[in-house]
C-alpha cells in the first residue's frame, strides 16, 4: 500500500479533488486510508472491505480499485491475492440505461432490421 | 427469450476468431460486443504486433481481416450490444440500445479482455490523467492528442508502444516514471486539469499524465456464473480455471484471451480457435480427431501459458 506518510508534499485539499490523499476506489471517493482503516478493524478480503467502506460498489464496480484493494491487504495483514479473493459479481456489470431495463422484451431480438421492418408493415 | 446455439461475449481477436471457427464448423453464431466498433485492443492499437508474421502483425489490418471472415462464415455480429450479466443455464443479460432481453445459447464463449490497471499518486483523480489505453483511443480512435507535453507512469512493452504513439502523434514525453521506484514520491499539481508533476523532488510542466500500469483480466462474466476461479500473477490475477479444451468449470462455458489470463494478440488468437472447435464439438459439429488435433495445435503454441492453466486451483470466490 502505498502511504501518503510525509513523503508527499502536502498541497491544498478540495472537497471534490482530495489530492493530498491517494484515491483508491474512484466512483466512491475512498482514500487508501480508509481502506487501511477498514484492515485494521478487520476486514479480510476485498468484499469485507467494499462492504465496509463502499469501495468497488460505484459505477465501475470495482474493475478500477479492486487490485489495489488486494494490494492493501497484503501490504497491511499479510493476505495473499487468493485469499482476498475477486469482488462478488454482480448485474449489472456495465452502466445501462434504465429504458434497456424498463422496456418490454423485443418480440424477435435477434431479428435483422429488414426483418423487423417487413413485420411492422403487416396488417394485425 | 430468444436461443441460440453459440454466443461469444468480445470482439477483439480471441471472440471474433472463437466466432469464425464455431460458425465454419457449422453453428449458427452471435457475437456481441459493447463497442461501437469491433476488433477490440485492434481498434486503437496501430504498432506492428511483434508476436505476429508480417501478414498479419499491423492491428488494424487484422481487424478488418478477421470482421470480414466473420461475416464470411456467417456470424451475426453485434457491436453497440453490452452482455450485462451472465446466469444459470447459460442466459446472457443484453442490452442493445434501448432495448435488453434476454439471450440462451447453449454454448457461451466469454472473450470479454482486460482492464487497465491504475497506479494510485496523490494528484491522480484530476482531469488529464488517463491510462495509456485511454490516450490510445482518444489518438487512433477519435484522433486527438490530448496535450503537448506528457509524463508516461509505467515502464515495459505497453509505456514504449504508447511512448512511439504520442511522439508520432506529434506529442513530446518529457519524463518517464517508474512506478515500483517513485510511486510513493510522485505528485500531480494543476487546479482544473494537470499542469505539471513532481517526482523525487524534481517538477517537470506537462499537459498529460499517462498511466502504463498494466492490465487485468475482465473476467466479472463468468465470476457471476459462478465459474471456479484460481490466482496466477503470471495471468494477471484471479481468472477462471478451464480444462485442455477451454471450458470452465461450468458446462457451456468456455472462456480465451485477456480475460482468461493477460496475454498477446498470437496467444487470444490461439485461444480463440481453440475455444471456438471446442464449443462446435461440445454441439456435436466436430469430430473428436479434430478436436484433439486442435487440443495439441493450441498446447504446443503456447506451451508455457497451458501450463500454468493446468496448474492453478481454486480460490475462494464468493465470501
Amino acid at each position: 500500500m502505498r502511504t501518503t506518510g510525509n513523503q508527499v508534499p502536502t498541497v491544498e485539499t478540495t472537497k471534490v479533488n482530495p489530492v493530498n490523499q491517494h484515491l483508491i476506489c474512484r466512483c466512491e471517493e475512498i482514500t487508501d486510508d480508509e481502506v487501511g482503516r477498514a484492515i485494521h478493524v478487520g476486514a479480510r478480503t476485498v468484499n469485507d472491505v467494499k462492504r465496509h467502506t463502499r469501495a468497488g460498489m460505484g459505477v465501475c464496480q470495482g474493475i478500477y480499485c479492486v487490485a489495489e484493494i488486494a494490494k492493501a491487504l497484503g501490504t497491511l495483514a499479510g493476505i495473499t491475492p487468493g485469499e482476498a479473493g475477486p469482488l462478488t459479481a454482480r448485474p449489472p456489470v456495465r452502466l445501462l440505461v434504465l429504458g434497456a431495463l424498463a422496456g418490454r422484451e423485443p418480440d424477435d431480438p435477434l431479428a435483422t432490421p429488414q426483418q423487423e421492418a417487413g413485420r411492422r408493415r403487416k396488417p394485425g | 427469450m430468444r436461443a441460440v446455439q453459440v454466443a461469444v461475449v468480445g470482439g477483439g481477436p480471441a471472440g471474433l476468431t472463437a466466432a469464425i471457427a464455431a460458425a465454419r464448423s457449422g453453428a449458427r453464431v452471435v457475437l456481441l460486443d459493447e463497442n461501437r466498433s469491433l476488433g477490440g485492443q485492434l481498434r486503437y492499437r496501430i504498432a506492428e504486433l511483434p508476436e505476429l508474421d508480417s501478414s498479419s502483425n499491423r492491428p488494424p489490418r487484422l481487424a478488418k481481416a478477421l470482421i470480414g471472415e466473420a461475416r464470411d462464415a456467417g456470424v451475426d455480429l453485434r457491436p453497440g450490444t453490452v452482455a450485462w450479466g451472465l446466469f444459470a443455464d447459460r442466459v446472457l443479460a443484453v442490452a442493445e440500445g434501448e432495448e435488453s432481453y434476454h439471450l440462451e445459447a447453449e454454448q457461451i464463449i466469454l472473450a470479454t479482455g482486460s482492464t487497465d490497471l491504475p497506479v494510485p499518486f496523490a494528484g491522480g483523480s484530476l482531469p488529464g490523467v488517463m491510462t495509456s489505453r485511454a490516450i490510445q483511443i482518444l489518438l487512433h480512435i477519435h484522433r486527438v492528442l490530448p496535450g503537448r507535453r506528457f509524463a508516461v507512469i509505467g515502464i515495459g512493452t505497453e509505456a514504449e508502444e504508447v511512448g512511439r504513439d504520442i511522439a508520432a502523434a506529434g506529442g513530446q514525453v518529457v519524463v518517464r516514471i517508474d512506478p515500483a521506484r517513485h510511486g510513493t514520491d510522485l505528485l500531480a499539481e494543476g487546479d482544473d486539469g494537470v499542469r505539471a508533476v513532481t517526482i523525487a523532488g524534481e517538477r517537470y510542466d506537462v499537459d498529460a499524465i499517462i498511466v502504463a500500469g498494466g492490465r487485468q483480466p475482465d473476467a466479472q462474466l463468468a465470476l457471476m456464473a459462478e465459474c471456479d476461479a484460481g490466482y496466477a500473477p503470471a495471468l494477471g490475477g484471479i481468472v477462471p480455471l478451464r480444462d485442455a479444451d477451454l471450458r470452465s468449470s461450468i458446462p457451456g462455458i468456455f472462456v480465451a484471451g485477456d480475460g482468461a489470463g493477460i496475454c498477446d494478440v498470437a496467444t487470444a488468437i490461439a485461444e480463440g480457435r481453440l475455444a471456438g472447435l471446442s464449443a462446435a464439438a461440445t454441439l456435436g459439429l466436430l469430430s473428436a480427431e479434430t478436436l484433439s488435433a486442435a487440443r495439441s495445435a493450441y498446447s504446443n503454441a503456447v506451451r508455457d501459458r497451458a501450463a500454468i492453466v493446468d496448474s492453478l486451483h481454486a480460490v475462494r470466490t464468493h465470501v
